[in-house]
């Protein structure tokens, strides 16, 4: 409560906002009733202005409409149709006479060229058409003159004046001449609007409405009123062919005014019909009617405010009451009394405060008492666990827990857990205790103590066994430890507590109280199992720190025993890890060699089957030849030096083309024996012989040209035939065997020339832009006799870039990798190679398309020394190298599998790093890079 | 207790308020329900709402708003574009016209719009053995049944497509398909009313039918209308007779559109500040025939010497009273293809009698000459008031010295008698029919209309070079190039002055000043689509 400040009382706030809400009501209902009357009236007066503009303007257009009529009438009389032709005199009677009916018009007569010849005043007197009157050159007569008839309103001056043209006609429709009848909308004519409108009228020549009006006001001289300031801002509206509306006032008395434009025939705004109506009785009603409103509402403010402030003072002063008390109780007045008679609900908050009150009361006077038994525990708590040793401990407990619960007996057992931390309860053994004598002084033998509390241990027992407390209010009653209880000098309240430690009873404590002192509370036994928790904390520390001790001697004993054992281990250790090493570089060496040993096996097997190849040709080509030789000899015999010389010719020259041939299959070889015996045949060769050749001549495939050549050195005989077919059989193999030694040969080159491009695998050659193509291609070659029949080889490869390598190592990598793939093939299946640019480097694919690598052999097969062959066939090294040689490149292994298709891909940089990022054998990135 | 009884009473305070507050802002917005309604006064009544059969401007009108064809004129012109069918395709021979017809269009009782109710529309008035080619209980018959009968079958060539064949290569066709004759109409309601469809009339248009009672025939807007929807919710046809009666209905806002007023109160409306006069030419020409076949009126000389010797002013000021332009030629202006001034002879008395005392000197006309000059005795559309023009024209021809004779008649005495060419020369008008200029230039020049009894063509000109155009511009489907034909067609026509053309008519359409959007087709029927009140 800061003094100075303003502060709103609750009443205030109270009423303001009852008057508030009084008034409120009253003031909207003010407003929209006084808004909904006024602008009715408004409405009402606006329709009326609104109905008797129509009203008159339509008066106004009837009239013109009238004037017209008249004039076609005129034109049409037959008199001036006649007299039109004839002297003015006669045309001037004639005009008088049918002009009669027209009761306010400037009549014009004019002749067919236009010129006026006639004229008659409808009103006499000159002055109201003076100056009114049509010429030759005046649109109306132009109009009359082409026949037209037309009614329309110009302006004159400060006059809005009617024309209606009439042609005259004769009857054969010849013009004659033109009746024009002009008709001011002057002060007259607004007069004889008003008397039979009943309204005030005005007529305002041109567009703007600033004209001199004429009007039908008359002010109290009874003269016409001549002044008039324009309606400025409706001026634009009524130009544009719209009405308006506006309130003014004329001659100091309120109107309403509605104006209309009066358009010409070509539909411009000519002037400007208005309409004044009288705002007088309308104003009356209002103020009238805005007077009664304000009273009304002025009443209700007032008996609203008179209502306000009565019931804000019944509410208050109850609250005002409450509101001193509450100030008082929140101040530490418990004993101030609220009392408020009311029924309602602040008479109940009252009643609730005063018992409130004394329920405070009450708390206080509690909370007092236990605040003390608190600080004897806390102190108590403090000096147990302020000593170390156990006894001192049990002892401090004992006391404090007598002091402060004003015991006579308080004795606490320990269960004796010895040193494998499992507690007997057999073994229950007297802690500390504490008694009085009945004489109430404190025993201080300990002797008597622990025989005086004997008895009690057999009741500590069972609660120990119940892991329970035990509270019983009068000792004397209790139906088993009475008499125990009676015995340690307790006649009155007992409570026994277990002292629990990590889930297992350490000991318990049992206090009692004599007869006359007061029986153990709820709290008392709360505040005794608190303090058996501490006690047993304090009691466990003390049996730790004994133990900490006892450990920290034996410790000391045995380190330094393995102190000893350590320094022979890491010796041992240090020998190990050399052996380990030898080991690797020597497992290394032998993957080399073995990788040689592959190579060596490779060219011994391919030169071997080639140089088996050219053996056996050889042996078979001389006896050939040799067989030749006599054949030679034979032929001469049979044909005759020029006969033989012509076949040895033909065979020498066909022989080299038979032994490209392919060998043909049986059943081929049957198919073609079979055309060419009869061929043979058909050439007139005896049956026997054709028969006896067809078949090796088959067998050589020889086509009809051949046939043919041979057929004229066949004529002799089934046997000669033969020879001779034979001779040429044996050419033909002379060449075969040739050109199969000249493939042998042209093999070994090739394995020779592969072998000078592998290189060493024991040497390390220089980095070198080089063909990666080209190790792979010369890596086949030495495998091949690993690419079993079954497996083909399929190589896509892309225009690679040179990048710089070791040509040698990476040999190694492809022969690893393809060796592997044909392994994984096992004799039958497909390796595809590719090449590919990508990712600022070159990447070569080695794709099998085998079983594929199990998940968990994945994982591990750039270990070392991890191998899935069989022990003796690989050393485990194979794929920890390549991933070291590709390391060297600052490259990549991926590798890829599922089954049916496992991918290798070595990827190497375009730009080396530099050497020494190449040596450092960085570990492979995480992901699908292993 | 206190309190609880002083609330209530401010409740029933507020409550009070509230009321009173509605009652304030109430007003306004009552005002606003219903459909927006517009009410047309005009001279009579529809006489039947069946497309096929009517011919009177007031059901015409009607059948306008409720029925639509395969093709229709662009707003406010006489060009041909896409209507119930959306597209269509004319054979190299120009015989076949196939038509895609717009899909999802319903009529107004529902029955989906498909190549089927177009074929029934066609076929029930030009197949004499169709189901429905009933007599109607309006009495009116398939009137327009001749003008179509170019076409030689009407066939669906799927769900929504549809072929039609004519008998010769006709570019004017796609007009003809624009008219109201063959708007399409409901086959399942003219199977429900059967004779009785004409006053229970059901087609795809913006504006569908809702009752005809007394004289008063109320259309309401079709909601599902697949093109523009009409800003007006009801549109309500009223018949009253008597001018006077409808321009005071007009006044007084019983009606907010009114036809036909007097033309004396044109004036009376153009001065009032709340109506609004719309003029708009109607589509015909009124003209004087001058029979070719007959001397003297074969001599072109003389025609022309008439033509400059009759003065329209007069005729258009008192016998339309105003209510007319003069015609230079057979098309109005507002017919694509019009060529203005074809017939370029400027009244001028003195050289026609100049021109008429030459031939009488040559002998090339009778001095004793009296011309037959036949006139009907009864208005027309066109010739409200035809005794008047004639004897302006007869002033006219005997001011340069010819004698003429009227032959007033009935009207379809008049009528027969010109068709038989029994006249030297006659006063008739023609109203177009389809918005082409073929409908003019052919019917009412064309040599092969000269057919006495029938003919249409009542100068009997027969002119070689004019039939080759006229031939050749039916054959054409391209705008551009028969324009250009027509233009030589007018031009030749006006050289050789069959005729002397009066006036084209206007019609007078008055409005209150509220109503906003009024356009008058070329065929002069207000467009009603686009009217709102504001």
């Amino acid at each position: 409560m800061s003094a100075g400040r303003f502060r709103l009382r609750l009443r205030h706030k109270l009423a303001a906002s009852l008057v508030i809400a009084a008034l409120l009501p009253v003031l909207v209902a003010y407003w929209v009733g006084a808004s909904v009357l006024l602008r009715g009236l408004e409405r009402g007066l606006r329709a009326e202005t609104e109905k008797q503009l129509s009203v008159g303007l339509n008066l106004l257009l009837r009239d013109i409409e009238r004037l017209g009529h008249e004039a076609t009438h005129l034109s049409s009389r037959g008199a001036l149709v006649a007299s039109l032709s004839g002297d003015q005199g006669e045309l001037l009677s004639a005009l008088f006479v049918e002009s009669q009916n027209i009761h306010d018009a400037l009549i014009q007569v004019s002749d067919v060229k236009g010129e006026i010849v006639a004229r008659r005043n409808a009103i006499s007197g000159q002055e109201r058409y003076a100056g009114m009157g049509v010429t030759t050159r005046s649109p109306a007569v132009q109009a009359g003159l082409t026949y037209e008839r037309r009614v329309t309103v110009e302006r004159l001056g400060e006059t809005l004046v009617v024309r209606a043209t009439a042609p005259v006609v004769d009857d054969n429709f010849r013009l004659l001449g033109v009746v024009v009848l002009t008709m001011p909308l002057d002060g007259l004519f607004a007069d004889q609007l008003k008397a039979s409108l009943g309204a005030d009228v005005l007529i305002i020549a041109g567009a703007d409405a600033a004209g001199e009006p004429m009007m039908s006001f008359l002010d109290d001289k009874g003269a016409r009123l001549s002044t008039w300031n324009r309606p400025g801002s409706l001026a634009a509206e009524i130009e544009q062919g719209y009405s308006a509306f506006e309130n003014r006032s004329i001659l100091g008395h309120p109107y309403t005014l509605g104006y209309a434009p009066i358009s010409d025939i070509d539909g411009r705004v000519a002037g400007v019909f208005a309409v004044a109506l009288d705002r007088a009785p309308e104003l009356e009603a209002r103020s009238s009617a805005t007077r009664s409103l304000a009273l009304g509402a002025a009443g209700a403010f007032v008996f609203a405010l008179g209502l306000a402030g009565l019931l804000s003072r019944r509410i208050a002063r109850p609250l005002q009451t409450l509101h001193h008390g509450a100030i008082a109780i929140a101040q530490g007045d418990l004993d101030q009394k609220i009392s408020v008679a009311e029924g309602d609900e602040i008479g109940d908050l009252a009643r609730a405060f005063s018992q409130m009150t004394g329920a405070l009361k009450e708390n206080q006077r509690r909370l007092a008492a236990r605040m003390r038994e608190i600080v004897a525990l806390h102190d108590a708590g403090r000096a147990v666990s302020s000593v170390i040793e156990t006894d001192q401990v049990l002892r401090k407990v004992v006391d404090s827990v007598a002091r402060v619960l004003h015991l006579r007996v308080c004795a606490l057992w320990l269960v004796d857990q010895g040193d494998d931390e499992t507690s007997d309860p057999t073994r229950f053994l007297l802690g500390a205790a504490r008694a009085k004598r009945s004489d109430m002084r404190t025993i201080g033998s300990q002797k008597e103590v622990a025989e005086l509390v004997g008895p009690l241990r057999s009741l500590a027992e069972d609660v120990a066994a119940s892991r329970g407390s035990l509270r019983v209010a009068d000792m004397r009653e209790h139906p088993q430890h009475s008499a125990a209880a009676l015995a340690a000098n307790i006649d009155g309240s007992l409570i026994a507590s277990v002292l629990e430690r990590k889930g297992s009873v350490v000991g318990v404590i049992v206090v009692g109280r004599g007869e006359s002192a007061r029986a153990f509370s709820d709290a008392d036994e709360n505040l005794l199992s608190t303090f058996a928790d501490q006690a047993a904390t304090a009691i466990e520390n003390a049996n730790l720190y004994a133990r900490v001790r006892r450990f920290n001697e034996e410790l000391e004993a045995k380190v330094q025993l393995r102190t000893v054992e350590l320094q022979a281990m890491n010796d041992e250790l240090g020998k190990t890890i050399t052996e380990l090493k030898e080991t690797q570089a020597q497992l290394t060496l032998s993957e080399r060699l073995a990788g040689l040993g592959q190579l060596v096996a490779g060219v011994a097997h391919e030169i071997n089957s080639p140089s088996a190849a050219i053996r056996g040709t050889a042996d078979t080509l001389a006896d050939t030849v040799g067989r030749l030789s006599t054949r030679q000899t034979r032929l001469f015999q049979m044909l005759g030096p020029d006969g033989a010389h012509d076949l040895v010719d033909f065979v020498l020259q066909a022989s080299p083309g038979l032994a490209e041939m392919r060998r043909v299959s049986p059943a081929k070889v049957r198919r073609a024996s079979k055309q060419i015996c009869e061929a043979l045949t058909s050439q007139k060769v005896e049956e026997a012989t054709a028969r006896t050749v067809c078949k090796p001549l088959a067998e050589l495939s020889a086509d009809e040209d051949l046939v043919s050549h041979l057929t004229p050195y066949l004529s002799g005989g089934a046997e000669d035939g033969r020879f001779v077919v034979d001779t040429l059989t044996d050419y033909v193999s002379v060449h075969r065997s040739t050109r199969t030694i000249q493939d042998a040969i042209r093999r070994i080159q090739r394995i020779v020339g592969s072998l000078k491009s592998y290189s060493h695998l024991d040497q390390e050659a220089a980095r070198a832009e080089a063909d990666v193509h080209e190790g792979i291609e010369n890596t086949l070659v030495i495998l091949e006799y690993q690419l079993s029949r079954g497996i083909v080889v399929n190589r896509n490869y892309t225009a690679l870039p040179g990048v710089p390598i070791f040509v040698d190592e990476l040999n190694q990598v492809w022969t690893n990798l393809i060796h592997n793939a044909a392994q994984a093939l096992g004799g039958e299946g497909q390796i595809d190679i590719e090449t590919l640019v990508r990712d600022d480097g070159i990447a070569v694919r080695i794709i099998d398309n085998g079983p594929g690598i199990p998940g968990d052999v994945m994982k591990r097969i750039f270990e070392p020394f991890f191998t899935t062959k069989a022990k003796g066939e690989g050393t485990g090294l194979g794929l920890g190298i390549v991933r070291q040689i590709v390391d060297k490149h600052s490259g990549k292994v991926i590798c890829d599998s599922k089954p049916g298709r496992t991918c290798f891909e070595i990827w190497l940089p375009m730009q080396s790093k530099s050497e020494e990022a190449a040596n450092m054998g960085r570990a492979a990135e995480p992901g699908g890079v292993v | 207790m206190y309190t609880r009884a002083v609330l209530r009473h401010l409740y029933k305070g507020l409550a009070l308020l509230l009321v009173l507050g509605s009652l304030a802002c109430g007003g306004k917005e009552g005002a606003g329900q219903g459909p927006v309604t517009l009410i047309v006064g005009r001279v009579s009544d529809a006489i039947g709402l069946d497309p096929a059969r009517v011919t009177d401007n007031e059901s015409v009108e009607i059948c306008g708003q409720i029925y639509e064809s395969l093709l229709r004129y662009r707003s406010g012109t006489t060009e041909v574009e896409a209507g119930l069918a959306v597209s269509w395709e004319v054979s190299e021979d120009g015989r076949q016209w196939d038509f895609q017809l717009r899909e999802g269009v319903k009529f107004h009782d529902g029955t989906p719009f498909d190549a089927e109710a177009v074929v029934f529309s066609f076929q029930r008035q030009l197949d004499e053995n169709h189901p429905y080619h009933l007599a109607d209980s309006s009495g009116l018959d398939f009137g327009w049944r001749s003008a179509y009968q170019n076409i030689v079958s009407v066939e669906a060539t799927g769900r929504h497509s549809l072929r039609i064949a004519i008998d010769r290569k006709f570019a004017p066709f796609a007009a003809n398909l624009a008219m109201f004759p063959v708007a399409i109409v409901s086959p399942s309601a003219v199977k429900e009313w059967g004779e009785e469809f004409y006053r229970h009339p059901v087609g795809t248009g913006p504006f569908a039918f809702g009752e005809w009672s007394g004289r008063r025939i109320v259309l309401e807007r079709n909601g599902d209308y697949w093109g523009t929807l009409p800003k007006l919710g009801r549109l309500i046809f009223k018949a009253i007779p008597d001018a006077r009666q409808r321009l005071v209905a007009l006044e007084s806002g019983a009606v907010q559109v009114a036809y036909s007023i007097l033309p004396e109160e044109q004036q009376f409306v153009t001065l009032h500040p709340e109506l609004k006069l719309y003029l708009a030419p109607a589509n015909n020409v009124s003209y004087v025939a001058m029979n070719t076949q007959r001397p003297p009126f074969d001599n072109v000389r003389l025609r022309r010497a008439i033509n400059r010797a009759v003065n329209r002013e007069p005729v258009v000021k008192l016998a339309y009273q105003g209510m007319a332009i003069p015609a230079a030629g057979a098309l109005p202006p507002t017919q694509w293809g019009y060529s203005p001034k074809s017939f370029d002879y400027d009244f001028d008395p003195e050289r026609a009698r100049s021109e008429i005392e030459d031939l009488l000197i040559e002998g090339g006309v009778d001095p004793e000459l009296e011309i037959a000059f036949y006139v009907p005795s009864t208005p027309r559309p066109y010739l409200p008031d035809p005794g008047m023009v004639a004897r302006i024209i007869k002033s006219n021809l005997e001011a340069v010295g010819l004698k003429v004779r009227l032959v007033e008649q009935e009207f379809p005495k008049h009528l027969e008698a010109l068709r038989r060419g029994k006249h030297d020369i006659s006063l008739m008008g023609w109203v177009g029919d389809n918005g082409d200029p073929d409908n003019y230039l052919y019917v009412l020049f064309d040599e092969e209309n000269t057919v006495a009894g029938s003919a249409r063509n009542l100068s009997f000109l027969a002119d070689a070079p004019l039939h080759t155009l006229l031939l050749e511009a039916q054959q054409i489907s391209e705008r551009g190039a028969r324009t250009e034909i027509y233009k030589r067609a007018q031009e030749r026509i006006g050289s050789l002055a069959p005729w002397v053309p009066l006036v084209h008519s206007q019609i007078a359409v008055v409005a209150r000043a509220d109503v906003h959007g009024i356009v008058i087709s070329p065929s002069a029927q207000v467009l009603f689509e686009q009217v709102e009140l504001k």
